[in-house]
């Protein structure tokens, strides 16, 4: 059976209108602080953008339209500079290029995912970097260097944990047991109580690189970063990409941000939504008042 | 709801006849061309089902992506039209399922659907280890290599997001008159069923004689028991109905240097059809397998024995066939 014709039709065709409403919604942010608005032509172009993004690299939307969330994302970067819509284009075509690019790295392991705020994380890590400066096309070069060289770390570990996994693997008469269902159901348990132990020695390690209390030369120790967060007189490091490069050269695996962190970037994505849709509302109402006004007078 | 859809009875007046591989594609096809099913309700199933195909894509990107792949968004689909292929195929019977398809919310007849995967799913494992456990003191290689794909089914079938992919050969034969051609789920729950059956029929036969048979037969072909690549349970299926047909104590496997004449004379006076009547006689009156399942299982396949058993020239079939 052809599925393609039913693909088309119903992931392809988030509305248009709503999505470039929900493009335009971010003015309210963008305009009180930084003075940069995008018109209905400009959300309309960078609609089409992203959409011929997605499908030169074979991606469909199943949910809401990236670019709101791309636009919150980087206006504290100051460096969306006087041709903003142009530039939320250019950043949301290469937010695809590097999801595809991603995909393409770890199409062989589906475990190994980048969440999109995770992408859009490392994307404005690098593109507020001294050495990206809002370079676009410096960015997804630097991209290349630090995530999918990483990523290629990533699998091929895992894939080499995978082989040394299937030497050590239950043999295929084990499934003929009649306990078998039973017992691996409480292996896969304590491997769930492994992976949130892990998850949480990440989260506390990632925190305290935030609070720069890590020493730039402990990435270099093997086996000691325990000892390396308290080390005394620990040099905050400024510059989020240098830190990030020496993270994921020290623990590729790091790339994978902790469910802790991807949780916040999704509670901070809702708020940016739930803000967008007031100040919609709001945007709505004053129009409304302002036609009244023009009528009555 | 999911049980009540289940438990709808077969009518046998208007059986299933459209093909099983795309089932419920081809009945809606068919019901949109023939004005059985209505506009507004085809695209009331399409959006449904593109909701239930968006949230599995939501399950599968745990809400943190918001594209995917064409290749997974196609995958998805067919998840999700296997699962409603499956409720509706239990039907056994297209008018019910377009009725269904006509009258049902999609979630529930995907809720069904769901409801029998993983029925399908646990009792094909619980049948496989069964009938492996029946067929392990005659196990031959082509059985034993069935062991490790099932290794594989366990581990890594995935219903939500692949559930038409299955990666398992069926290279053990059945026994004879029975096929199994779907290689999806159905069909492997089909094909581990039936081994089950067969190493239950093959239980009312004592080991060491089925020992026996298998090592002279072995012996006659020149190879090893465990190198035979015939169904076991054909085999000695076929020794047991012509030890009782001709008479041997006991339906001892162990058939008399005389067997082969009394046999012969015997399929002369008869046609295939009543020869494989006679074989379901014999069959019920041996009372094969643990249960009636087995026995219909048998049964099913008397047919195949006897024509086999009535091939010609009949002195060398049967010379070919049976070990004296």
């Amino acid at each position: 059976m052809d599925y393609s014709l039913l693909l088309r039709g119903e992931f392809e065709a988030l509305a248009v209108e709503q999505e470039q409403n929900q493009i335009q919604n971010t003015n309210q942010a963008s305009w009180t602080t930084y003075g940069l608005a995008l018109t209905a032509e400009d959300a309309k172009m960078i609609t089409q953008t992203a959409r011929e993004s997605m499908r030169e690299e074979d991606l469909i939307q199943v949910g809401d339209s990236i670019t709101p969330r791309l636009i919150h994302r980087f206006l504290p970067s100051g460096l969306l500079g006087d041709s903003y819509a142009l530039r939320v284009a250019e950043l949301t075509e290469a937010f695809f290029h590097i999801k595809g690019e991603l995909r393409e790295i770890t199409a062989s392991d589906s475990d190994v995912m980048l969440s999109d705020n995770a992408i859009l994380y490392y994307m404005y890590i690098i593109y507020i970097s001294p050495a990206c400066a809002g370079d676009v096309e410096e960015m997804e070069e630097i991209a290349q260097e630090v995530l999918y060289q990483t990523a290629h770390r990533i699998i091929d570990r895992r894939e080499q944990l995978r082989k040394e996994q299937d030497e050590e693997d239950l043999p295929a008469e084990f499934y003929l047991r009649p306990d078998a269902d039973e017992i691996l159901r409480e292996r896969g348990l304590s491997a769930v109580e492994e992976q949130a132990q892990r998850e949480m020695d990440d989260y506390l390690f990632h925190e305290n690189m935030a609070a720069g209390s890590l020493h730039p030369d402990a990435v270099w120790i093997d086996g000691e970063e325990t000892a390396a967060y308290e080390r005394a007189g620990a040099v905050p490091n400024t510059d989020a990409l240098e830190v990030l490069r020496e993270r994921l050269r020290r623990d590729p695996q790091l790339l994978i941000p902790s469910e802790e962190q991807e949780r916040e970037w999704e509670a901070e994505a809702e708020k940016w939504e739930e803000e967008d849709a007031l100040a919609a509302k709001a945007a709505q109402k004053a129009r409304a008042r302002a036609r009244e006004e023009k009528n009555d007078g | 709801m999911a049980e009540e859809i289940i438990a709808v009875t077969p009518q046998a007046s208007s059986p299933q006849k459209l093909p099983e591989e795309d089932y419920t594609a081809t009945l809606l096809q068919r019901a949109s061309l023939d004005g059985s099913i209505s506009n507004e309700r085809a695209v009331e199933i399409r959006d449904d089902l593109a909701k239930a195909v968006s949230e599995r894509a939501f399950a599968f990107t745990k809400g943190r992506s918001t594209t995917v792949t064409k290749e997974q968004a196609e995958d998805f689909w067919k998840s999700v039209f296997y699962q409603l292929d499956v409720v509706l195929l239990a039907l056994r019977d297209d008018n019910l399922a377009l009725d269904a398809l006509r009258t049902r919310p999609v979630s529930e007849l995907l809720a069904a659907g769901e409801t029998q995967i993983i029925g399908l799913y646990e009792g094909a494992k619980e049948h496989f280890r069964a009938a492996y456990a029946g067929m392990k003191p005659y196990i031959t290689m082509l059985f034993s290599s069935l062991v490790d794909d099932f290794a594989e089914f366990c581990k890594n079938y995935d219903a939500r997001f692949h559930a038409r992919d299955l990666n398992i050969a069926f290279i053990y034969p059945l026994m004879g008159g029975h096929f199994v051609e779907n290689r999806d789920l159905r069909g492997v729950y089909r094909y581990y069923l039936s081994l089950r059956h067969e190493s239950a029929i093959l239980a009312q036969f004592p080991q060491s004689e089925v020992r026996t048979l298998l090592r002279r037969y072995a012996e006659k072909y020149l190879t090893k028991p465990d190198l035979l690549a015939e169904n076991i349970t054909e085999i000695v299926l076929l020794h047991g109905l012509c030890s009782y047909i001709t008479g041997c104590p006991d339906h001892s496997l162990a058939l008399k240097p005389d067997t082969p004449q009394i046999l012969e004379d015997f399929l002369n006076e008869l046609t295939v059809a009543e020869l494989a009547e006679k074989l379901r006689g014999v069959m019920r009156k041996m009372a094969l397998g643990e249960s009636d399942e087995d026995l219909t299982y048998a049964l099913a396949g008397a047919d195949y024995f006897a024509e086999r058993m009535m091939r010609t020239p009949r002195a060398e079939n049967l010379e070919a066939l049976l070990v004296y």
